[in-house]
C-alpha cells in the first residue's frame, strides 16, 4: 500500500527517470552501431594503407631501375666522347683494320 | 654468245681520304653510341610509365584514406553527439512582479535539457509569503 502511495505521489520524478532510462538505452544502441561501423572503417583504412605500402615499394623499386638506367646512359655517353677522341689519334692501319672488322664479308652492320 | 663472269676485282671501289675516313669513323662510333642509347632511353620510357601509372594509383590509395578517415571522425562525431543526450543546468534567478521590486520571488532551477524537451525543478523562496517547490517542463520553439 506505501509502495502504491509512493508511486501515486511521485508519479512525475518515475516518468522522467523511464524517459531518461529510454533515452540512454536507446544511446547505447546507436553507439553500438556507431563502433561497429568504426570497425568496419578501420579495417578499410588499414587496408588502404597495405595496398598504399606496396604501392610505394614497387615505385620505390622503379626509381632504383631508373637511377640505374640513367648511370648506364651516362656510361654511354662518356664511351662515345671517349671513342670520338680516340679516332683523331689512332694511325691509318687502325682505321683499315676498323673498317675491315666492321664490314668483314657476311657482316652488314 | 658468251657472257663475262664478274670477279672480285670488278667491286667498285670508294677511297676515302684518312680525315673521311676519320670522321666516317666518328660517326659509326656516335651511330653505335645513338643505338644503345635508343634501347636505354626506350627502358627508361617504360619505367617511367609505369612509375606514373603507380603513382597516379597511390594518389587514389591516398584519396580513399583521406575520404576513410573523414567517414571515422564523422561517425566518431556521431558517437560524442549520441553519448551526450542530456545536459543538465542550474539556474539561480530573481522573477518580479509587473515592473516592481516588491516581493520578487527568488528561485533555484534544476534541469535537464532532452533535446529540445526541458524538464526540471525549481525551488522558490518570497519575502512575506511561504515558499515552495514545483517541476518545469518547457518545449523549445526556438
Amino acid at each position: 500500500m506505501r509502495i502504491i502511495n509512493f508511486l501515486r505521489d511521485q508519479w512525475f520524478a518515475i516518468v522522467i527517470i523511464a524517459i531518461l532510462v529510454f533515452m540512454q538505452m536507446e544511446s547505447d544502441q546507436r553507439v553500438a552501431i556507431y563502433e561497429e561501423q568504426l570497425i568496419e572503417l578501420r579495417k578499410e583504412i588499414e587496408f588502404y594503407k597495405v595496398k598504399d605500402e606496396q604501392l610505394k615499394y614497387k615505385i620505390d623499386s622503379l626509381s632504383s631501375l631508373d637511377k640505374e638506367v640513367v648511370e648506364k646512359i651516362k656510361i654511354i655517353k662518356q664511351k662515345e666522347y671517349v671513342q670520338v677522341k680516340m679516332v683523331d689519334s689512332i694511325p691509318v692501319s687502325e682505321l683499315q683494320k676498323f673498317f675491315t672488322d666492321r664490314y668483314s664479308e657476311g657482316n652488314s652492320n | 654468245m658468251s657472257f663475262k663472269s664478274f670477279s672480285q676485282t670488278d667491286t667498285p671501289k670508294v677511297t676515302l681520304t684518312e680525315q673521311q675516313a676519320r670522321q666516317v669513323i666518328k660517326d659509326i662510333v656516335r651511330y653505335d653510341a645513338l643505338k644503345l642509347l635508343y634501347t636505354e632511353l626506350e627502358e627508361r620510357v617504360e619505367i617511367l610509365t609505369k612509375k606514373n601509372n603507380l603513382l597516379e594509383t597511390r594518389l587514389l590509395a591516398k584519396d580513399s584514406i583521406i575520404k576513410t578517415q573523414e567517414q571515422y571522425i564523422s561517425v566518431q562525431d556521431d558517437i560524442i553527439n549520441a553519448k551526450q543526450p542530456i545536459r543538465f543546468n542550474g539556474f539561480l534567478g530573481v522573477q518580479t512582479f509587473q515592473a516592481s521590486l516588491m516581493d520578487p520571488l527568488l528561485y533555484l532551477q534544476t534541469e535537464v535539457e532532452l533535446k529540445k524537451l526541458t524538464v526540471g525543478a525549481r525551488v522558490w523562496v518570497q519575502p512575506n509569503n511561504p515558499g515552495g517547490y514545483g517541476f518545469v517542463v518547457e518545449y523549445k520553439i526556438f
